[in-house]
């Protein structure tokens, strides 16, 4: 397919200008941004290695489309550096002058999440709108048979579906050859349905391509299924970056854990590589922590080693079993470290076809936290039934500072 | 032992970094423009403090504490605050007939209600008097006036209405809320800015009217300041009643900023385009329709029958003047002249107001409230005698100072225009095009006008049709010797030729109408 050569070409031309053994496409460092007092980025450092999809994943409000647009050249950076291939195009530059290259010059395909097409131009001059016009006639052809939409051309974009204009907002956004493509929550305006498979076909172009993607997201779903790696945006920092595994396996701190995913965030008290909490004895997983700054964060030596701790059980941790019946949990890896029973109570039980998410009340007083438990298939539970649970390590737990 | 942390400090960097905290910068190129364009709208209010200094500040004192001043401030008061209280409640009343209720003819009427906008005031009112002699005073005022100018009212309520969320009315009924209920605390409170607006705009027209109270014979602050400055030429007299008129008009102004800036429209949820069931009328729906019937008899059918009456029944007469197509010529010049300026000089500020934000934004949309409180005699008075006496006689009574005078007592119509339309032209599309490598100037040309085309249009058609229905300005700023459709008709009606003024007043409703219907179709596109 002639885009993929096409974009094979911006992909290695971004390489040679890195330089030798550089892998990096895009980089931020120290990046602040502020408007009238409110400070949104403070100090963000960001790497994207060249060819990868990289996910900013955080709240609403959290800064993210800020960042998006700081690096797309909309907005100006108020300290800090952002370099595309090489070269700086914000901030200040080797000779110390400060830079900011205007957005025209950057070739960033941006595709934002209302698609933003023109309407007043056709699908197609929509796509060939930043190509010269002699070469756009043949190149916009390539790229809606590309994204799926040959023949399509000559329709506005008020005549297409929503998926559809998405599509056409990722053609046009290829179509000057980027650097890197920016996509601003670009599935969020789409039903379930249709943006499971948009999101997979655009991860297919990108992939085919070898365009450099960056994704902002809220949908930590979206993050981890879509992205090569995903950076959790919070307080105006990148908290942590990681492929998106790690993200749910090992996430920094209990904020991130309760952020990616279901979690049981429960108090215990450590003793040297094993922790005793309400589902007993657990030991307790190591593990080093990449960031996207480049360098490795290793466990930090200096924390205690013994103490209080929260720990996290993720819900497919916990067994669950009812009165006379086989665990119904998760299959447990073999050296797996089973902690005690628990006893408890359902209080809530929510069915979702593939599994069941139930919350459990131990019977141990007022004051124990509900366990949340995700079991596959399994029968049905009512509200007030007796229940036992049983944890299975490795956990993570940090330390009380 | 190995719990796994990272901390989130921020990394070392912050410290050698002055973080340079930023606002939006403003283009300085536009910056300049907008406050250009700002600096010559307080022209007309500048010249008339000189003026007023000029004339010795305990002159102008006496003449504004005397009798004369109590007499039109109860006469301009009572009359305002009457007909906008008229036109708030039939227009309110027609615009939910039309756009909530099953009204059959809807879309004939939903035409036939707004077309009186295209008659001039004067027009109605020579319509009204020319035929029966009880048409005249406070009473005549109130009856020609209301009739002149409830459109005012009727666009922006209909538009709100149709625009409103329905879910807040249901919901209100499943809450429990009768009927009469959910319309007083829902659908109204929905339409109140609308309405608000409405009656602003109302306020400002009787503010500013002369024509039709000349021909009835009712005196405001308007007909006074006219016929003191270019009957008895009493300057400081006109000075000082043209300052009471724009504290009132300012009054008027704060007073509707007070009352909107208490309730706000919140709107949540997506935009879904959808509608409530309509009314049924029911029994109802032959008096509503007689009522529709009976409102578009008096504001459309007398003042255009009466000109066809006139043509018909006005007989020869001997008083001679400028032909009709010279008149239509020098009218669709002036206008033309006016609405171009108007729409090239809104473009930066409305893309300040737009696109920006702060206190030079702020700063420059008081100054088009000056404006608005500016009655065009004011402005026309302060431009022409500053003119003539302090400039020299340079440009006095000039098409340039005529036609400045225009765009001056047009901008915020031209302005709202033109802001509604970059609306349509948002910056995330020009930032689009920006990251597709185009030029700033290649983004103007090649999205952002040509999206906000049809309103920039939509703009010049507000100027135009308010330029061929302007009197006051025209009267006192016209250069000797040219007439335009206005002025002619003017010259004629108060001769008492109505045969021959008759044909001016249905070429200017013509004229008119034609800017009319294309800002209707401009309006009525936003329902899709």
């Amino acid at each position: 397919m002639s885009l993929m050569t096409r974009a094979g070409i911006t992909a290695r031309r971004g390489g040679r200008q890195c330089g030798d053994g550089c892998m990096t496409q895009l980089s931020v460092t120290g990046l602040h941004k502020a408007f009238a007092d409110h400070a949104v980025l403070t100090g963000l450092d960001l790497e994207v290695p060249a060819g990868s999809l990289t996910a900013i994943l955080g709240p609403s409000g959290s800064g993210k489309t800020t960042l998006l647009r700081v690096l797309a050249g909309f907005e100006r950076a108020d300290a800090g550096t952002v370099t595309m291939g090489g070269r700086v195009v914000d901030g200040p530059s080797a000779n110390g002058r400060s830079v900011h290259v205007p957005p025209e010059q950057r070739r960033i395909g941006y595709v934002p999440q209302e698609g933003s097409l023109f309407p007043h131009l056709t699908v197609a001059a929509n796509v060939g709108f930043g190509l010269p016009s002699r070469r756009r006639g043949p190149a916009v052809a390539e790229l809606l048979e590309a994204v799926g939409l040959p023949g399509l051309g000559k329709r506005y974009p008020h005549q297409l579906s929503g998926g559809q204009q998405q599509r056409v907002a990722l053609a046009r956004a290829l179509a000057i050859q980027p650097q890197v493509v920016l996509l601003d929550e670009p599935f969020a305006s789409l039903d379930a349905h249709l943006r499971a498979n948009v999101r997979a076909d655009v991860q297919a172009i990108l992939a085919q391509s070898g365009t450099t993607g960056v994704l902002v997201t809220h949908d930590q779903d979206e993050a981890l299924s879509t992205a090569d790696r995903v950076a959790v945006l919070r307080g105006g920092l990148i908290a942590q970056c990681a492929a998106p595994q790690e993200l749910y396996d090992t996430p920094a701190d209990a904020d991130i854990a309760r952020f990616i995913g279901d979690a049981n965030l429960i108090e215990g008290v450590l003793d040297e590589g094993t922790v005793d909490t309400i589902l007993g004895r657990l030991r307790v997983q190591t593990s080093a922590l990449a960031s996207c700054a480049g360098a490795a964060v290793s466990a930090d030596a200096a924390l205690p080693t013994s103490g209080p701790a929260t720990v996290l059980v993720r819900p497919e941790q916990v067994e669950l079993h009812t009165e006379g019946s086989e665990g119904t949990g998760l299959p447990q890896p073999a050296d797996s470290h089973p902690g005690a029973e628990l006893t408890g109570h359902v209080v809530a039980y929510g069915y979702h076809g593939h599994d069941a998410v139930i919350h459990v009340r131990p019977e141990l007083g007022p004051d124990a936290p509900t366990i949340i438990v995700r079991t596959v298939g399994g029968h049905q539970l009512s509200p007030g039934s007796a229940v036992t649970l049983r944890a299975r390590g490795p956990v993570l737990a940090w330390p009380h500072q | 032992m190995t719990s796994p942390t990272v901390t989130t400090a921020p990394p070392a960097t912050t410290g050698r970094v002055a973080v340079r905290a930023r606002r939006p910068r403003l283009p300085a190129a536009l910056t300049a423009t907008s406050l250009l364009i700002a600096g010559v709208l307080a022209l007309p209010l500048v010249f008339l403090l000189i003026e007023a200094h000029g004339a010795g500040t305990t002159e102008v004192v006496r003449l504004i504490f005397r009798r004369l001043t109590a007499d039109l401030l109860w006469n301009t008061v009572r009359l305002t605050v009457v007909v906008t209280v008229l036109c708030a409640i039939i227009g309110t009343a027609a615009a939910w007939c039309v756009e909530r209720t099953t009204l059959p003819g809807r879309r004939v009427w939903a035409v036939l209600v707004v077309v009186p906008l295209a008659i001039p005031d004067f027009v109605v009112s020579f319509g009204w008097a020319s035929l029966w002699t009880w048409v005249q005073g406070f009473r005549g005022a109130v009856v020609v006036m209301t009739l002149a100018v409830y459109p005012l009212v009727y666009l922006p309520v209909a538009a709100s209405l149709r625009s409103a969320d329905p879910g807040q009315e249901e919901v209100a009924r499943s809450l429990g809320a009768g009927r009469v209920r959910t319309f007083v605390r829902v659908t109204l409170a929905q339409a109140r800015g609308a309405i608000l607006g409405g009656c602003l705009l109302v306020a400002l027209v009787l503010l500013a009217e002369y024509g039709a109270f000349e021909i009835l014979g009712y005196q405001t602050f308007t007909t006074e300041i006219f016929s003191e400055f270019s009957v008895s030429f009493s300057v400081p007299a006109a000075c000082a009643l043209s300052l009471v008129l724009v504290l009132l008009s300012l009054l008027v102004l704060g007073g509707e900023g007070m009352l909107r800036g208490r309730g706000r429209v919140a709107r949540s949820g997506p935009q879904v385009p959808r509608q409530l069931p309509r009314r049924r009328l029911g029994r109802a729906t032959v008096p509503v329709l007689a009522g529709f019937g009976l409102l578009t008899a008096l504001a459309l059918g007398v003042p255009v029958g009466a000109s066809v009456y006139w043509i018909f029944e006005g007989g020869a007469h001997a008083v001679s003047g400028e032909s009709l197509p010279s008149a239509a010529l020098h009218t669709g010049v002036y206008a033309a002249a006016a609405g171009l300026l108007d729409t090239a000089a809104a473009l930066p500020v409305a893309l300040l107001a737009v696109r920006y934000s702060g206190r030079m934004r702020h700063l420059l949309e008081r100054s088009t409230y000056l404006v608005l409180a500016m009655p065009g005699v004011v402005a026309a008075f302060a431009l022409s005698y500053f003119s003539e006496r302090y400039a020299g006689g340079f440009l006095y009574q000039s098409t340039p100072l005529l036609v400045v005078c225009y765009s001056i007592m047009f901008f915020p119509l031209a302005l709202t225009g033109v802001k509604a339309s970059l609306a349509r032209a948002p910056a995330s599309l020009d930032e689009m095009a920006r990251s597709l490598g185009q030029r700033r100037l290649a983004v103007l040309t090649r999205v952002t006008l040509r999206l906000a085309g049809p309103g920039l249009a939509a703009a010049f058609c507000l100027v135009f049709l308010s330029v061929v229905t302007e009197l006051t300005a025209t009267l006192l700023l016209i250069p000797t010797g040219v007439q335009t459709l206005a002025t002619q008709f003017w010259a004629y009606e108060t001769n008492l030729s109505y045969g021959q003024a008759a044909p001016f007043a249905l070429v200017m409703i013509a004229v008119a109408a034609v800017p009319s219907y294309v800002l209707g179709r401009f309006f009525d596109r936003r329902r899709t």
